[in-house]
């Protein structure tokens, strides 16, 4: 499971276990397919699980997983 | 839908005010956690954005009133137990861990019910506006719970091992109260409504 793509000056990523990737300061987060999201927020929660419907943003999705 | 919308008016449009009330009552991680979570409830900076006031743009998109206090004699004493028990947790330094572990729990079971809960709303034909508070905290509160539990909570019982009752509290009473509130209501709409 590869860091997320994120730009700005001073981020911090963070991984939750069994949940996303906390995010703070991030400019631009990059998803899958390389598209740039800004962020509207200060701090973020990046999809780990891979299973979002809200790429590249977690939507809660991973805790319907079993075993993640 | 319309009567969900308008018992979740009593807490939805006083949004995270509870909460503000423990900021002073915070120290350290935990208040620049809360402090974190609070800026982004408010609008983060954007008045549009206004957490409470998303809820008041829903509740117009529906037709239905935007104005605090409209359905309060309509809703039922679960729903105003709900609501209580922020207000109590919140609004007493020494129940500070509570009012945390509240919030830290309200949040972890937000982001999901808030997805089907936009989908619901849309699949009944009411506009855009009215899923969009719905939409808004499926993301928001995939943060929120993060940072509610481990950077607020988590910081609180680091720097005070005290709280960590407090916060188990809260974060019960939660869970009790919403369950409860939640068995009424279906039982209202399944028609097998029984005394609680």
């Amino acid at each position: 499971m590869s860091a997320p793509d994120v730009s700005g000056d001073r981020v911090e990523v963070r991984a939750c276990p069994r949940g996303p990737w906390l995010v703070r300061g991030a400019t631009v987060v990059r998803d899958a397919a390389g598209v740039e999201h800004v962020p509207t927020r200060p701090v973020v929660a990046v999809c780990r699980c891979r299973k979002t419907s809200r790429g590249p943003w977690c939507d809660g999705t991973h805790k319907s997983i079993p075993g993640y | 839908m319309l009567q969900f919308l308008r018992t979740r008016s009593i807490y939805h449009l006083k949004e995270s005010d509870p909460q503000a009330f423990v900021l002073p009552r915070l120290e350290g991680a935990a208040k620049v956690a809360l402090a974190e979570l609070l800026y982004d409830e408010f609008g983060g900076g954007r008045p549009s954005q206004l957490h409470a006031a998303l809820y008041g743009d829903a509740l117009q998109a529906a037709g239905l009133d935007r104005e605090y206090g409209t359905y309060l004699d309509e809703v039922s004493a679960l729903t105003l137990a709900v609501s209580n028990a922020m207000s109590l947790f919140c609004l007493h330094r020494r129940l500070r861990g509570a009012a945390m572990g509240h919030l830290a729990m309200f949040e972890i079971t937000s982001s999901v019910p808030c997805r089907r809960i936009a989908a619901g709303i849309e699949r009944v034909g009411l506009p855009p506006a009215a899923s969009a508070y719905f939409h808004e905290h499926v993301e928001a509160d995939a943060v929120h719970e993060q940072v509610a539990a481990r950077d607020i909570c988590g910081s609180l019982v680091a720097a005070e091992p005290g709280q960590r009752t407090e916060v188990l509290l809260g974060a019960a009473t939660c869970l009790v109260l919403d369950d409860l509130a939640a068995r009424e209501q279906l039982g209202t709409w399944l028609g097998t409504e029984t005394a609680a």
